[in-house]
């Protein structure tokens, strides 16, 4: 007995380490097994004070997390679904925009092809996705942004990115973002490495970058909102909605801008353990939710859609109704195959939604992704 | 700056050295918190902490939804008194 329980602590450890991208579904139960390994050793460091338990105001996240956890173990995984179901994926902009032909330029398989794609017949299909309804500002752009999306990292970028994963910078303050107050450390650079989770520092390091991206070519851009990740606990602190909670959030003095003025507004959602995205895309009038493990949660959306409706009431003093806007939890989209890229995925629909692309990725971007999202983060600059 | 913010807050020790700060915990716990202007906010952010026992590496504290740094000060944030700062639970992850 003894030897099996060791022999299946080696294969997990062993798990732990192959960053082989996956790319059956078989390996569902392994790395399910694994999150939880993983949940119960966040659970254990949690609470640093459980000794002084005699306290009435402890503060225990554990119910919260536990609560979720179950979620996602009781997830279902459809083995038969494909990565890249339908060619046509969301559009994020106006129906009176004419549907594009794909040029012959942008059918060329080099356009989307990053040095890390794995070539093998997905590809075909994938470059059949037909470009996305865009507006006439994006237009011109359209080939350059085609090609920015996958750049191979030059050799002194991916050095830099190396050294800063190393074990000797895990204290260090890599880079401080000053205006949004993030300070990046190794240790927490570390969760881009390959299979690890996305922790909330750098997703918001990496929203407030692409906010800065907008803001310096406003043409290429949609204009977006990013909330941060702290957002949707606010707003839905359990056991109900709260507006007031948030309502200082996005004070025009703050922003420099109303809500009610951008196109996309992104709220990422941290379901205790699984990163997930709600769009409230306005130029379309919808309300979206992506879950890169294909599930849905309507009422993540009608939280989102009353925020929007009560904001825009309290600051433009306009009342709006939502009730004709569609609410889709978005089922064509890419997924992910393992038990670790869900925050990967997440800024990446963001990053393209904010293009004003189709989502043109799959699972095998996602090592290139994250050592592209390490090497933004660390020259505080997104591309 | 905000002499004149005072409003219902007791005054106590003449306003402008001094500001009252109210730090909400992640489960709605409330600590009202009386700091010179010029202080680094590490010392708010410990004492709560402390008042708490969590560690101070697993709490992120917001004012208006933007993280503050230890190092910053109510002065420098053009901070008034009443003022609310969120302290929420880190977010590590998710599959």
């Amino acid at each position: 007995m003894a030897y099996a329980a060791t022999k299946r602590k080696l294969s997990v450890s062993q798990d732990r380490f192959s960053d082989k991208s996956v790319s059956s579904l078989s390996r569902y139960p392994a790395t399910k097994f694994r999150g939880f390994l993983r949940f119960r050793s966040l659970v254990r460091r949690a609470p640093v004070s459980k000794k002084k338990s005699s306290r009435p105001r402890d503060y225990c996240p554990n119910v919260e997390i536990t609560h979720e956890a179950s979620n996602l173990l009781g997830h279902k995984f459809d083995s038969n679904e494909p990565i890249l179901k339908s060619p046509d994926l969301i559009d994020l902009v106006d129906e009176d925009s004419s549907i594009e032909q794909v040029s012959p330029v942008d059918e060329d398989d080099k356009k989307y092809s990053s040095p890390l794609r794995v070539p093998n017949d997905n590809i075909g299909n994938f470059l059949r996705v037909p470009l996305i309804r865009r507006s006439p500002r994006l237009k011109k752009k359209r080939f350059e942004v085609s090609q920015e999306l996958f750049i191979p990292l030059k050799e002194e970028e991916n050095a830099e990115v190396n050294s800063a994963f190393s074990v000797r910078n895990r204290m260090k303050v890599l880079v401080l973002h000053k205006t949004s107050g993030i300070e990046i450390r190794g240790e927490t650079l570390q969760c881009l490495k390959p299979c690890v989770w996305l922790n909330d520092d750098v997703i918001n390091l990496y929203l407030e970058l692409l906010k800065e991206r907008e803001t310096r070519d406003p043409q290429k851009y949609f204009k977006c909102h990013f909330f941060n990740t702290f957002f949707y606990v606010k707003v839905h602190f359990l056991p109900s909605y709260n507006y007031k909670a948030v309502r200082r959030w996005t004070r025009h003095k703050r922003l420099g801008y109303n809500l009610i003025d951008c196109d996309i507004i992104f709220v990422p959602i941290h379901g205790g353990v699984h990163w997930t995205l709600a769009v409230i895309n306005k130029r379309e009038c919808k309300f979206l939710y992506l879950d890169s493990l294909n599930g849905s949660d309507p009422t993540v959306l009608t939280a989102v859609a009353k925020y929007f409706v009560d904001e825009v009431k309290d600051k433009n003093g306009k009342t709006i109704d939502v009730g004709s806007w569609d609410m889709e939890c978005v089922k064509d989209l890419p997924l992910q195959q393992n038990g670790y890229d869900c925050g990967m995925f997440m800024l990446k629909y963001i990053d393209f939604f904010s293009r004003g692309l189709g989502l043109q990725f799959s699972q095998t971007d996602m090592p290139y992704f994250r050592l592209r999202t390490a090497k933004e983060i660390l020259r505080l600059q997104a591309d | 700056m905000s002499a004149t913010q005072e409003e219902d807050k007791k005054p106590r020790d003449q306003g402008e050295a001094r500001i009252i700060l109210k730090v909400k915990g992640p489960d709605g716990y409330e600590v009202t918190f009386r700091m010179q202007r010029s202080a680094q906010l590490k010392k708010l952010m410990d004492a709560f902490c402390d008042r708490v026992y969590v560690d101070l590496n697993s709490l992120v504290f917001l004012l208006d939804g933007r993280p503050l740094l230890p190092e910053q000060t109510p002065d420098e944030l053009d901070m008034k008194d009443g003022d609310e700062i969120e302290a929420m639970l880190n977010l590590r992850g998710g599959p």
